[in-house]
């Protein structure tokens, strides 16, 4: 009879041999060093105001606490008002946290916000289909990759989603980390996508279809985007 | 620093314990990998664990899935056909797909990953005597499936 600890070994060397098709994904390397590079720029900034502010090339706002309340010309008891020093209060640190951290949501919000009522114009090279294709009354672009595991069930659930419905389904690509042409069409034959399709000839995928990452969905009416966000967002709102 | 190739290996088969399909396993790391960036350059894996278990319950919690199993299920003879020629790394694989998701998860985390009862209850927010109940039974479970198979391979 097994014990507890050969039941473990088993179960660790049957893990251990179970490998994941794909590699990890990397930040992108402009986005890798954001931190560092804004820490530094900060630095600079703050080392630049210091030297000019000493050097009396920025002249300080200045406030005349003079007791004729700066009707008389002396300058005398005029004070800088940058040169009181700030006391800070208690929990300040913690309010400017919470501050930028609802300026960096603000942010987020806006640009998704701002995704809405752009036309994109991606230069596409089509396997099938045109350029008219996303001037449709209502479309869905997808933006999927050959490598990427999570694009065949994303185009998957739109196409479900689209069956019966007037939408029409376009499939692109941009062929990245070195997929061809024949995986893309592999994949959409794996589907059974019959639709347009092509593949994006420009470099730009992530400003075009306002993701970091695929699979990625817009949904386009007359050429115009009124939603974005993943495959699975854009199916629900085909459903509604 | 964590190596993200082990990292990622990690998560994979905590999600492969988690789901049992390779396929669903691969998209809950992937998910789980991708929210883990907005914090970190390589996620430590209790974090990417937690990612990957949150989009597993989200998952199954949308789609209403829930997988009815009996307290007493054993393997059916006739499905166990199969496992009867395999190989030991194939029955194991076929022993631990017997398992329930939360059996198979607690195992991998004590077999494979070396936590204690205690800290498995803490990362799946489970008292550390359910933890210590299911990795009983997960054992008792594999034990059985795997001495039932060596019997009639013996027979």
């Amino acid at each position: 009879m097994m014990d507890d600890d050969a039941i473990d070994v088993l179960v660790r060397g049957h893990y251990e041999a179970v490998e994941p098709l794909a590699d990890p994904p990397r930040k992108r390397r402009s986005m890798r060093y954001l931190p560092e590079i804004g820490l530094a720029a900060a630095v600079v900034v703050v080392a630049l105001s210091g030297a000019l502010w000493w050097s009396g090339a920025v002249s300080p706002r200045e406030v005349d606490v003079s007791s004729d309340g700066g009707a008389g010309e002396s300058t005398a008891g005029v004070v800088p008002m940058d040169r009181v020093p700030a006391v800070a209060a208690p929990g300040d640190a913690e309010e400017q946290r919470k501050a930028a951290a609802r300026a960096r949501q603000a942010e987020r919000d806006a640009a998704r916000e701002a995704q809405i009522g752009v036309r994109p114009e991606p230069e596409i090279r089509w396997l099938s289909g045109d350029d008219a294709v996303l001037d449709g009354p209502d479309v869905v672009v997808i933006h999927v990759e050959p490598w990427c595991p999570h694009c065949e069930p994303g185009l998957e659930t739109l196409l479900d989603a689209a069956d019966g419905t007037d939408v029409v389904v376009v499939a692109v690509s941009a062929l990245t980390r070195g997929s061809t042409q024949d995986e893309f069409e592999a994949l959409l034959d794996a589907v059974d996508h019959q639709g347009p399709a092509g593949i994006i000839v420009e470099d730009d995928v992530e400003d075009t279809f306002a993701s970091e990452a695929s699979p990625a969905a817009v949904r386009l009416r007359h050429g115009v985007v009124v939603e974005a966000g993943h495959p699975r967002v854009i199916a629900e709102g085909i459903g509604r | 620093m964590h190596d993200p190739d082990q990292t990622w290996r990690r998560g994979y088969r905590y999600a492969l314990a988690l789901c049992g399909v390779p396929a669903e396993a691969e998209d809950l790391l992937h998910d789980g990998w991708a929210a883990s960036l907005r914090h970190h350059d390589v996620p430590p894996p209790p974090y990417l664990f937690r990612a990957i278990r949150s989009r597993w319950i989200d998952r199954h919690r949308r789609s209403q899935v829930v997988e009815m199993q009996p307290m007493d299920r054993e393997p059916a003879s006739e499905a166990r056909g199969p496992a009867l020629q395999a190989s030991d790394r194939e029955r194991v694989a076929w022993a631990l797909s017997l398992l329930r998701p939360d059996e198979r998860e607690v195992l991998f985390l004590a077999a494979v990953e070396g936590y204690t009862a205690q800290e498995i209850g803490e990362m799946t927010e489970r008292p550390r005597g359910t933890v210590l109940s299911l990795l009983h039974r997960a054992r008792q479970r594999v034990r059985n499936t795997l001495e039932l198979d060596a019997q009639e391979v013996v027979g």
